[in-house]
C-alpha cells in the first residue's frame, strides 16, 4: 500500500516533469524572439536589453535550469499579450473560474449520466435505452460550439426576445455571456456538461448490465428483497466502481476542455485566456498554461488513484 | 396382480404405437455446414439492421470522399454576386459568404475530414498494436518500462498537445495529422497489451506451447486472431474521435483553414452564421452527426459480430 503511494507520487513528479522539458524544447524551436513577432517595430539596443532581462542570452542549458527553478517557485514568466502582467497571477485569477464551470458541469453531467445510464440498462432495447445511445453519442462527438451556438440563439436570444415583445422588459432568463449569477452558468455549464453525461451514460449502462448478470442479484432477489432495493443498493452501488475511475480522469478534461465555452460565451476563465494567448502568439501565456493544465491534470488523477485504493478494498489488497 | 395390470397398461399403449429403430448414422449426420469465422462475423452483422445501415453510409461517404470532389471540383469557385444564398436548384445547399456552393464545398470537406480521421487512426493503428503487442509479448522489465512511459504521456490531454504542435509547428493537414497521433495510440497500446497478456495464460496458447509452436507461430497464428476483434472495434470508434478533434481545432483557428474545406471549418463558419443562415448550419452539422452516428453504431454491431461468445 504505502509503496504503491510512494510509486504514484513519483510517476506523477515524472510525468510533469516531462511535460515541463517537452514545453521547454518546443519553445525554444521556435524560430526568433518573443518580443519580435512580426509588425513589432524595437531596436537592436532594446531587444539585447530585454534579452538580458529575461535571460534569453544565456545558454539554453542554464535557460533550461533558470526555467524549471522558476516554475517550481510558482514563476511561469510574462504575458505578453496581456501588457505583460505575470502568467501566474492570471492563472491565480482566471483559474477558480474555470474550476467553478467545470465542477457545475461535473456536478450536471454526473448526475445525468448515470440517472441515464441505469434507466437505459432498465429497459434494455426499448426507447429509452436506444434514446440514451443516440444523445450519448451525439454529445460525444458533436463540438460543444455547436451545440453551444444552437442553445445561445434559441435559449438565450431568442427567448429574451420573447420575453421583450410579451413582457416588455429586458430580464434574461439564460444570458449568453460573462459570468455573473446563477442564470448565467446555466447554459455554459449544460454544454460543457453533455460530454460527461454522454460518456458516462454508455459506461453506467454497460456496467449495470454485467452486474444485473451476476449471482448476488440473483440471491437478493431469492430472498425476496423488493426491486427498488435491488437496483439501488445492489446494482447501482456496484456497478458505480467503474465509473468512479473514469470520473477521476474526467475531472481534469473538463476543467482543461473549457477553453472553446469560455471564449464563445465570454467567462474570463483560463481558457479564454488560452484561446486569446494562441491567437495573440503569445508563446509564454501557451506554454505557461500548458504546464499549469498538465500540472491540474496529473494532480487530479493521482488523487483519485489514492482515493480509488481507499473506496475500494480489492486495490488494498492487491498492492 | 398389480404386475398384471401394469404390464396389461404398457400392451394397451403399445397398441397405439409402433416402434422405430435409431438410425445411428442419420444422428450423426451434421446438416449445416460448419462455418469460418468470418462468415459467423459477417452473418452476425447482417442480422443487426442499424449496423448494416451505418456501415452503407459510411461506404457511401467513401465513395463521395473518393469520386465526388473529381465530379464536383469548383469548390474554391467564388461568386461575389451570389452569395448567402437560401437553398435553390442551381445551389442545393445553398452559397457561402463568398457565393461558394456549400453542397461542392461539402463534398470536398467529406473528402478533408474522412483522410484526417481515417490516416491518422491508422497510424495510430499500427503504432498501437506494435507497442502493445511488443509489451505483453515480452513481458516482464521491458513491458514494465514501456508502460510507464505509457504513464506519463497518458497524463497529457490530447487537446494541449493539438494546440501546442498547431501553434508552433506549421498548421495544416499533416500536423494536424502528426498531432493527433502523438498520444492517440496510448488507448491501443493498453488494450492490445491487455488482450495479449489475458490469452498467453489461456488454455489452448499453452496447448500450443506443448506441441512445440514457436513464439512467432503463437503471435501469428493464436494471440493476434484472436485480438482482432477489439482492434477492429477500437479502431472503427476512434476515427470519429478525430474528425471532432479537427472540428474542435477549426473553432480556435487551428483546424484546417480556409479556401480548402472540411467539415471542422464549415461548421465553424455555419455556427457563426446562425441562425440568420440556416442551411449554412445544418448542412455540415447534420452530416457530422449522422457520420459520428454511423462509425459509433457499426462499432457496436461489429463488436457484438466479432465476438464468438456474444453470438447468439
Amino acid at each position: 500500500m504505502r509503496n504503491y503511494i510512494i510509486k504514484r507520487i513519483l510517476l506523477a513528479i515524472v510525468t510533469i516533469f516531462v511535460v515541463m522539458t517537452l514545453t521547454f524544447f518546443i519553445m525554444h524551436a521556435i524560430p526568433g524572439t518573443p518580443f519580435r513577432t512580426g509588425n513589432d517595430t524595437i531596436s537592436e539596443e532594446s531587444l539585447a536589453v530585454l534579452m538580458t532581462r529575461y535571460g534569453l542570452d544565456q545558454p539554453l542549458y542554464k535557460q533550461y535550469l533558470k526555467y524549471v527553478g522558476n516554475i517550481l517557485r510558482g514563476d511561469f514568466g510574462v504575458s505578453t499579450s496581456n501588457g505583460y502582467r505575470s502568467v501566474t497571477e492570471i492563472i491565480l485569477t482566471a483559474f477558480p473560474i474555470s474550476a467553478d464551470l467545470g465542477i457545475r458541469a461535473l456536478i450536471f453531467g454526473t448526475i445525468a449520466g448515470i440517472l441515464l445510464g441505469i434507466e437505459a440498462s432498465l429497459h434494455r432495447g426499448k426507447a429509452v435505452d436506444h434514446l440514451s445511445t443516440v444523445i450519448a453519442i451525439i454529445g460525444i462527438s458533436v463540438p460543444s460550439f455547436v451545440l453551444g451556438t444552437v442553445l445561445q440563439t434559441v435559449l438565450g436570444l431568442g427567448l429574451s426576445g420573447w420575453v421583450k415583445t410579451v413582457f416588455h422588459t429586458d430580464y434574461q432568463l439564460f444570458p449568453i455571456a460573462r459570468w455573473q449569477s446563477f442564470r448565467y452558468t446555466l447554459i455554459p455549464s449544460f454544454v460543457l456538461g453533455m460530454g460527461t453525461v454522454a460518456s458516462l451514460a454508455r459506461l453506467m449502462r454497460t456496467s449495470m448490465l454485467d452486474v444485473i448478470d451476476q449471482d448476488y442479484i440473483k440471491t437478493a432477489k431469492s430472498k425476496g428483497i423488493s426491486g427498488w432495493a435491488i437496483i439501488w443498493k445492489h446494482e447501482v452501488r456496484n456497478a458505480l466502481m467503474p465509473v468512479v475511475t473514469v470520473l477521476g480522469r474526467m475531472i481534469g478534461g473538463v476543467v482543461t476542455g473549457s477553453y472553446i465555452i469560455e471564449s464563445q460565451f465570454a467567462i474570463p476563465g483560463l481558457g479564454k485566456y488560452l484561446v486569446n494567448s494562441i491567437t495573440a502568439r503569445d508563446y509564454t501565456m501557451t506554454m505557461g498554461l500548458t504546464v499549469f493544465y498538465s500540472i491540474f491534470i496529473v494532480a487530479s488523477m493521482l488523487l483519485v488513484d489514492l482515493l480509488y485504493c481507499v473506496i475500494d478494498p480489492r486495490v488494498r489488497l492487491a498492492k | 396382480m398389480e404386475a398384471t395390470t401394469i404390464s396389461g397398461k404398457t400392451a394397451e399403449f403399445q397398441k397405439d404405437f409402433t416402434r422405430v429403430t435409431r438410425d445411428i448414422e442419420a444422428s450423426q449426420k451434421i446438416h449445416r455446414e460448419s462455418m469460418t469465422y468470418l462468415q459467423g462475423v459477417v452473418r452476425t452483422l447482417k442480422r443487426n439492421k442499424v449496423a448494416v445501415c451505418s456501415l452503407v453510409f459510411i461506404l457511401f461517404l467513401i465513395l463521395v470522399a473518393v469520386f465526388g470532389p473529381i465530379l464536383f471540383p469548383d469548390y474554391q469557385k467564388t461568386d461575389l454576386l451570389h452569395t448567402l444564398q437560401a437553398p435553390s436548384k442551381e445551389h442545393l445547399l445553398g452559397t457561402d459568404e463568398l457565393g461558394r456552393d456549400v453542397l461542392t464545398r461539402l463534398i470536398r470537406g467529406t473528402r478533408i475530414s474522412l483522410f484526417i480521421g481515417f490516416a491518422a487512426e491508422t497510424i495510430n493503428l499500427i503504432i498501437g498494436v506494435l507497442y502493445g503487442g511488443i509489451a505483453g509479448f515480452i513481458g516482464g522489465k521491458v513491458d514494465n518500462a514501456m508502460m510507464r512511459v505509457i504513464d506519463v504521456l497518458m497524463s497529457i490531454p490530447q487537446t494541449l498537445v493539438m494546440i501546442l504542435m498547431l501553434t508552433v509547428l506549421k498548421r495544416g493537414m499533416g500536423t494536424l495529422i502528426l498531432s493527433l497521433t502523438v498520444t492517440g495510440w496510448i488507448g491501443l497500446a493498453r488494450l492490445v497489451r491487455g488482450q495479449i497478456l489475458a490469452m498467453r495464460e489461456n488454455e489452448y496458447v499453452i496447448a500450443a506451447r506443448v506441441l512445440g509452436a514457436g513464439k512467432r507461430e503463437i503471435l501469428l497464428n493464436h494471440l493476434i486472431p484472436n485480438a482482432i476483434g477489439p482492434i477492429i472495434v477500437n479502431y472503427t470508434m476512434s476515427i470519429p474521435g478525430a474528425i471532432g478533434a479537427e472540428a474542435g481545432m477549426s473553432y480556435l483557428g487551428l483546424g484546417i483553414s480556409v479556401p480548402e474545406a472540411s467539415w471542422g471549418n464549415m461548421l465553424q463558419f455555419g455556427a457563426s452564421q446562425f441562425p440568420a443562415s440556416l442551411w449554412l448550419f445544418f448542412a455540415p452539422a447534420i452530416l457530422f452527426a449522422l457520420s459520428m452516428l454511423a462509425f459509433n453504431l457499426l462499432g457496436d454491431g461489429l463488436r457484438d459480430a466479432l465476438d464468438p461468445k456474444m453470438r447468439k
